[in-house]
Protein backbone atom coordinates (compact mmCIF):
# COMPACT_ATOMS: atom_id res chain seq x y z
CA UNK A 1 0.00 0.00 0.00
CA UNK A 2 1.40 3.68 -0.79
CA UNK A 3 -0.34 6.63 0.71
CA UNK A 4 -0.10 10.30 0.26
CA UNK A 5 -2.04 12.94 1.89
CA UNK A 6 -3.75 14.99 -0.46
CA UNK A 7 -5.30 18.12 1.19
CA UNK A 8 -4.57 19.76 4.55
CA UNK A 9 -7.87 20.94 5.82
CA UNK A 10 -9.66 18.74 6.14
CA UNK A 11 -6.77 16.31 6.44
CA UNK A 12 -7.34 14.00 3.55
CA UNK A 13 -5.29 10.83 2.72
CA UNK A 14 -5.34 9.07 -0.71
CA UNK A 15 -3.97 5.39 0.48
CA UNK A 16 -3.71 2.63 -2.65
CA UNK A 17 -3.48 -0.54 -2.19
CA UNK A 18 -2.18 -3.49 -4.25
CA UNK A 19 -2.56 -6.93 -5.40
CA UNK A 20 -1.95 -9.47 -2.14
CA UNK A 21 -2.91 -6.38 -0.11
CA UNK A 22 -5.08 -7.10 2.94
CA UNK A 23 -7.31 -4.01 3.45
CA UNK A 24 -8.39 -4.81 7.15
CA UNK A 25 -5.26 -5.05 8.33
CA UNK A 26 -2.81 -2.07 6.58
CA UNK A 27 -5.90 0.00 7.26
CA UNK A 28 -5.17 -0.66 10.76
CA UNK A 29 -1.31 -0.51 10.81
CA UNK A 30 -1.97 2.78 8.77
CA UNK A 31 -4.13 4.14 11.47
CA UNK A 32 -1.90 3.36 14.29
CA UNK A 33 1.07 5.04 12.54
CA UNK A 34 -0.82 8.08 11.82
CA UNK A 35 -3.05 7.92 15.41
CA UNK A 36 -6.18 8.37 13.42
CA UNK A 37 -8.96 9.09 16.34
CA UNK A 38 -11.61 10.45 14.50
CA UNK A 39 -11.96 9.78 10.48
CA UNK A 40 -14.38 8.34 7.61
CA UNK A 41 -13.08 6.77 4.64
CA UNK A 42 -14.60 5.74 1.37
CA UNK A 43 -13.01 3.08 -1.34
CA UNK A 44 -13.68 1.10 -4.77
CA UNK A 45 -11.13 -1.46 -6.53
CA UNK A 46 -11.50 -5.03 -6.91
CA UNK A 47 -10.57 -8.19 -4.57
CA UNK A 48 -9.44 -11.86 -5.09
CA UNK A 49 -10.95 -12.78 -1.95
CA UNK A 50 -13.39 -11.41 0.46
CA UNK A 51 -14.41 -12.73 3.67
CA UNK A 52 -17.59 -10.60 4.97
CA UNK A 53 -19.54 -10.96 8.28
CA UNK A 54 -23.03 -10.17 9.73
CA UNK A 55 -23.62 -9.47 12.92
CA UNK A 56 -25.48 -12.09 15.34
CA UNK A 57 -27.11 -10.55 18.07
CA UNK A 58 -27.61 -14.29 20.03
CA UNK A 59 -23.58 -14.75 20.34
CA UNK A 60 -23.48 -10.99 19.68
CA UNK A 61 -19.97 -11.70 17.43
CA UNK A 62 -19.91 -11.13 13.57
CA UNK A 63 -20.76 -14.43 11.91
CA UNK A 64 -19.13 -15.11 8.76
CA UNK A 65 -21.69 -14.49 6.22
CA UNK A 66 -20.18 -15.51 3.19
CA UNK A 67 -16.56 -16.01 1.97
CA UNK A 68 -15.87 -15.40 -1.64
CA UNK A 69 -12.64 -16.49 -3.15
CA UNK A 70 -12.80 -15.47 -6.73
CA UNK A 71 -12.19 -12.30 -8.43
CA UNK A 72 -14.97 -9.55 -7.31
CA UNK A 73 -15.81 -5.67 -7.83
CA UNK A 74 -15.17 -4.01 -4.56
CA UNK A 75 -18.38 -1.37 -5.69
CA UNK A 76 -18.23 0.09 -1.94
CA UNK A 77 -16.25 0.55 1.18
CA UNK A 78 -17.14 2.66 3.41
CA UNK A 79 -16.09 2.79 7.54
CA UNK A 80 -14.91 5.13 10.43
CA UNK A 81 -12.27 5.02 12.79
CA UNK A 82 -12.67 5.74 16.33
CA UNK A 83 -10.63 5.13 19.43
CA UNK A 84 -11.18 2.03 21.95
CA UNK A 85 -9.16 2.23 25.26
CA UNK A 86 -6.61 4.90 23.22
CA UNK A 87 -6.06 2.64 20.19
CA UNK A 88 -7.83 3.00 16.64
CA UNK A 89 -10.48 1.02 16.00
CA UNK A 90 -11.43 0.60 12.33
CA UNK A 91 -14.54 -0.18 11.23
CA UNK A 92 -15.64 -0.63 7.77
CA UNK A 93 -18.94 -2.69 5.42
CA UNK A 94 -18.08 -3.77 1.74
CA UNK A 95 -20.78 -4.42 -1.32
CA UNK A 96 -19.03 -6.36 -3.87
CA UNK A 97 -20.56 -7.26 -6.99
CA UNK A 98 -19.26 -10.81 -8.84
CA UNK A 99 -19.37 -11.62 -12.44
CA UNK A 100 -22.67 -12.21 -13.21
CA UNK A 101 -23.52 -8.39 -11.21
CA UNK A 102 -24.84 -9.58 -8.12
CA UNK A 103 -24.10 -8.26 -5.09
CA UNK A 104 -22.73 -9.32 -1.41
CA UNK A 105 -22.20 -7.39 1.19
CA UNK A 106 -21.65 -6.99 4.77
CA UNK A 107 -18.48 -6.02 7.69
CA UNK A 108 -15.20 -6.38 6.24
CA UNK A 109 -13.38 -8.77 7.91
CA UNK A 110 -10.79 -9.99 5.19
CA UNK A 111 -10.24 -8.38 1.89
CA UNK A 112 -7.43 -9.10 -0.42
CA UNK A 113 -6.95 -6.52 -3.37
CA UNK A 114 -6.22 -7.61 -6.99
CA UNK A 115 -4.91 -5.26 -8.81
CA UNK A 116 -6.15 -2.17 -6.66
CA UNK A 117 -8.08 -0.31 -4.53
CA UNK A 118 -8.66 3.50 -3.76
CA UNK A 119 -9.29 4.44 -0.79
CA UNK A 120 -9.58 8.24 0.34
CA UNK A 121 -9.86 9.13 4.38
CA UNK A 122 -10.71 12.14 6.22
CA UNK A 123 -9.61 12.80 9.48
CA UNK A 124 -10.60 15.26 12.05
CA UNK A 125 -9.21 17.09 15.11
CA UNK A 126 -11.73 16.19 17.26
CA UNK A 127 -11.27 12.67 18.52
CA UNK A 128 -14.52 10.17 18.35
CA UNK A 129 -14.04 7.51 21.59
CA UNK A 130 -16.02 3.77 21.40
CA UNK A 131 -17.42 2.44 24.79
CA UNK A 132 -18.52 -0.87 25.45
CA UNK A 133 -22.42 -1.29 25.07
CA UNK A 134 -23.54 -3.73 27.56
CA UNK A 135 -26.67 -4.46 25.28
CA UNK A 136 -24.98 -5.64 22.20
CA UNK A 137 -21.70 -6.65 23.26
CA UNK A 138 -19.45 -4.65 20.79
CA UNK A 139 -17.81 -0.97 21.48
CA UNK A 140 -20.18 1.70 19.79
CA UNK A 141 -19.32 5.15 19.25
CA UNK A 142 -20.23 7.39 22.41
CA UNK A 143 -20.38 11.08 22.42
CA UNK B 1 -68.95 -10.80 -34.27
CA UNK B 2 -69.75 -13.22 -31.70
CA UNK B 3 -65.63 -13.84 -31.75
CA UNK B 4 -65.62 -9.82 -31.24
CA UNK B 5 -67.98 -10.47 -28.55
CA UNK B 6 -65.89 -13.11 -26.80
CA UNK B 7 -62.68 -11.11 -27.23
CA UNK B 8 -64.34 -8.24 -25.68
CA UNK B 9 -65.74 -10.12 -23.00
CA UNK B 10 -61.80 -11.78 -22.13
CA UNK B 11 -60.65 -7.87 -22.56
CA UNK B 12 -62.86 -6.30 -19.99
CA UNK B 13 -62.01 -8.76 -17.87
CA UNK B 14 -58.45 -8.79 -18.12
CA UNK B 15 -58.85 -5.27 -17.65
CA UNK B 16 -60.99 -5.73 -14.38
CA UNK B 17 -58.31 -8.00 -12.89
CA UNK B 18 -55.37 -5.39 -13.68
CA UNK B 19 -57.64 -3.07 -12.22
CA UNK B 20 -58.45 -5.40 -9.35
CA UNK B 21 -54.26 -6.29 -8.76
CA UNK B 22 -53.12 -2.37 -9.67
CA UNK B 23 -56.32 -0.87 -6.64
CA UNK B 24 -54.10 -3.63 -4.30
CA UNK B 25 -51.14 -2.97 -4.44
CA UNK B 26 -51.58 0.12 -3.72
CA UNK B 27 -52.65 -0.05 -0.46
CA UNK B 28 -50.46 0.58 1.38
CA UNK B 29 -47.44 -1.10 -0.89
CA UNK B 30 -46.43 2.20 -2.53
CA UNK B 31 -45.68 6.06 -0.57
CA UNK B 32 -45.67 9.50 -2.44
CA UNK B 33 -42.27 11.35 -2.69
CA UNK B 34 -44.18 13.92 -0.98
CA UNK B 35 -45.73 11.94 2.44
CA UNK B 36 -44.29 13.78 5.49
CA UNK B 37 -41.26 12.70 7.91
CA UNK B 38 -42.11 12.17 11.33
CA UNK B 39 -40.73 14.00 14.28
CA UNK B 40 -39.18 12.41 18.20
CA UNK B 41 -38.26 8.87 16.16
CA UNK B 42 -34.55 9.23 17.36
CA UNK B 43 -34.39 10.13 21.05
CA UNK B 44 -30.93 8.56 21.61
CA UNK B 45 -29.16 10.43 18.44
CA UNK B 46 -25.81 12.11 19.39
CA UNK B 47 -24.14 14.58 17.05
CA UNK B 48 -20.50 15.71 17.56
CA UNK B 49 -19.17 18.36 15.26
CA UNK B 50 -15.50 16.90 14.49
CA UNK B 51 -13.33 20.67 13.09
CA UNK B 52 -14.86 23.27 15.05
CA UNK B 53 -14.11 26.66 13.23
CA UNK B 54 -13.59 25.66 9.45
CA UNK B 55 -16.50 26.79 7.02
CA UNK B 56 -17.14 23.49 5.87
CA UNK B 57 -17.95 21.37 8.96
CA UNK B 58 -17.80 17.60 9.53
CA UNK B 59 -20.37 16.07 11.94
CA UNK B 60 -20.45 12.59 13.53
CA UNK B 61 -23.72 11.72 13.76
CA UNK B 62 -24.92 8.73 15.86
CA UNK B 63 -27.93 6.91 16.34
CA UNK B 64 -28.75 3.84 18.66
CA UNK B 65 -30.85 0.88 19.35
CA UNK B 66 -34.05 2.23 18.75
CA UNK B 67 -33.98 5.20 16.79
CA UNK B 68 -35.39 5.77 13.06
CA UNK B 69 -32.38 6.85 11.51
CA UNK B 70 -34.31 8.57 8.48
CA UNK B 71 -36.22 10.88 10.33
CA UNK B 72 -33.65 11.19 12.89
CA UNK B 73 -31.64 12.91 10.26
CA UNK B 74 -34.03 14.97 9.20
CA UNK B 75 -34.45 16.56 13.10
CA UNK B 76 -29.98 17.07 12.74
CA UNK B 77 -30.64 19.31 9.49
CA UNK B 78 -32.89 21.35 11.15
CA UNK B 79 -31.63 21.71 14.42
CA UNK B 80 -28.14 22.76 13.13
CA UNK B 81 -29.70 24.70 10.10
CA UNK B 82 -28.05 22.61 7.07
CA UNK B 83 -28.62 23.98 3.93
CA UNK B 84 -25.91 21.33 2.07
CA UNK B 85 -25.04 18.18 3.07
CA UNK B 86 -23.63 14.71 1.83
CA UNK B 87 -22.65 11.86 4.25
CA UNK B 88 -21.72 7.93 4.39
CA UNK B 89 -23.14 5.79 6.64
CA UNK B 90 -22.49 2.30 8.08
CA UNK B 91 -24.15 0.41 11.09
CA UNK B 92 -27.10 -2.10 11.71
CA UNK B 93 -30.84 -2.65 11.34
CA UNK B 94 -33.58 -4.29 13.28
CA UNK B 95 -35.36 -3.33 10.12
CA UNK B 96 -36.37 -0.61 7.49
CA UNK B 97 -38.62 -0.03 4.81
CA UNK B 98 -36.64 0.75 1.49
CA UNK B 99 -38.03 2.40 -1.49
CA UNK B 100 -37.77 1.61 -5.30
CA UNK B 101 -39.10 4.46 -6.96
CA UNK B 102 -41.77 3.50 -9.86
CA UNK B 103 -41.57 5.84 -12.93
CA UNK B 104 -45.37 4.98 -14.06
CA UNK B 105 -47.02 5.81 -10.93
CA UNK B 106 -44.79 8.69 -9.60
CA UNK B 107 -44.55 6.77 -6.38
CA UNK B 108 -42.10 4.60 -4.39
CA UNK B 109 -42.55 0.46 -4.37
CA UNK B 110 -42.38 -0.02 -0.37
CA UNK B 111 -39.26 -2.89 0.06
CA UNK B 112 -39.78 -4.51 3.48
CA UNK B 113 -36.48 -4.96 5.23
CA UNK B 114 -37.33 -7.53 8.31
CA UNK B 115 -34.87 -8.47 10.78
CA UNK B 116 -31.71 -7.71 11.84
CA UNK B 117 -29.22 -6.78 8.54
CA UNK B 118 -26.66 -4.93 8.66
CA UNK B 119 -26.13 -1.12 6.87
CA UNK B 120 -23.45 -1.98 4.28
CA UNK B 121 -23.19 1.56 2.37
CA UNK B 122 -25.55 4.16 3.01
CA UNK B 123 -25.03 7.56 1.33
CA UNK B 124 -26.85 10.72 0.99
CA UNK B 125 -27.66 14.11 0.47
CA UNK B 126 -29.29 17.12 2.04
CA UNK B 127 -30.53 20.02 0.08
CA UNK B 128 -32.76 22.34 0.87
CA UNK B 129 -36.60 22.66 -0.65
CA UNK B 130 -38.70 25.96 -0.03
CA UNK B 131 -36.23 26.81 2.56
CA UNK B 132 -36.26 23.79 4.47
CA UNK B 133 -33.39 20.77 4.61
CA UNK B 134 -34.57 17.60 2.66
CA UNK B 135 -32.61 14.15 3.20
CA UNK B 136 -32.37 12.16 0.17
CA UNK B 137 -30.41 8.86 1.16
CA UNK B 138 -29.48 5.14 0.04
CA UNK B 139 -28.80 2.27 1.33
CA UNK B 140 -27.48 -1.21 0.62
CA UNK B 141 -28.45 -3.95 3.42
CA UNK B 142 -26.72 -7.54 4.17
CA UNK B 143 -28.46 -10.37 5.18
CA UNK B 144 -26.88 -12.92 7.38
CA UNK B 145 -25.56 -15.33 4.39
CA UNK B 146 -23.86 -12.07 2.40
CA UNK B 147 -26.65 -11.83 -0.05
CA UNK B 148 -27.76 -7.72 -0.61
CA UNK B 149 -30.86 -5.41 -0.76
CA UNK B 150 -31.09 -2.03 -1.72
CA UNK B 151 -33.06 1.11 -2.51
CA UNK B 152 -34.36 4.42 -1.38
CA UNK B 153 -34.53 4.78 2.33
CA UNK B 154 -38.18 5.29 3.59
CA UNK B 155 -36.99 4.46 7.52
CA UNK B 156 -34.67 2.56 9.23
CA UNK B 157 -34.47 1.21 12.67
CA UNK B 158 -31.27 1.27 14.22
CA UNK B 159 -29.58 -1.97 16.08
CA UNK B 160 -27.49 -1.51 17.47
CA UNK B 161 -26.21 1.65 15.96
CA UNK B 162 -25.45 3.48 13.17
CA UNK B 163 -22.08 6.02 12.70
CA UNK B 164 -23.29 8.60 10.17
CA UNK B 165 -20.17 11.07 8.80
CA UNK B 166 -21.54 14.13 7.30
CA UNK B 167 -19.69 16.54 5.35
CA UNK B 168 -21.79 20.17 5.47
CA UNK B 169 -20.45 22.72 3.27
CA UNK B 170 -21.42 26.33 3.22
CA UNK B 171 -22.97 27.12 0.38
CA UNK B 172 -26.98 25.77 0.08
CA UNK B 173 -27.95 23.65 -3.01
CA UNK B 174 -31.62 23.89 -3.53
CA UNK B 175 -34.03 21.60 -4.74
CA UNK B 176 -37.26 22.12 -7.22
CA UNK B 177 -40.10 20.67 -7.67
CA UNK B 178 -40.63 18.26 -10.91
CA UNK B 179 -43.85 17.66 -12.27
CA UNK B 180 -42.93 14.60 -14.76
CA UNK B 181 -41.83 12.62 -11.53
CA UNK B 182 -43.45 14.47 -8.38
CA UNK B 183 -39.83 14.77 -7.01
CA UNK B 184 -37.88 17.25 -5.80
CA UNK B 185 -34.54 17.60 -7.73
CA UNK B 186 -31.48 19.22 -6.98
CA UNK B 187 -31.04 22.23 -9.30
CA UNK B 188 -27.25 23.82 -9.16
CA UNK B 189 -28.69 27.11 -10.89
CA UNK B 190 -31.27 27.72 -8.10
CA UNK B 191 -30.26 30.38 -5.85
Amino acid sequence: MRWKQIEDEPKTFALIFETGDEIASVLQQFARGQGLAGSSFKAIGALSYAKLGWFNWETKKYDPACVLDEQVELLSLIGDIALRDGEPQVHAHVVVGRSDGTAHGGHLLEARVRPTCELILTENPIHLQKKLDPKSGIALIQI
Amino acid sequence: MIKIKRLGCVLVLIGLTATMAHSQDTAGDYVAPSEAVPRGKAPRMQVQLLNPGEPTKQYAVIFYQGDEAFSGLLEFAEKYHVTSAHFTAIGALSGATLGWFDPQRKMYKKIPINGQHEVIGMSGDIALYQGKPVVHTHMVVGTSDGTTRAGHVLDAYVSPTLEVMVTVDPVAMQKRFDPETDLTLIDPALK
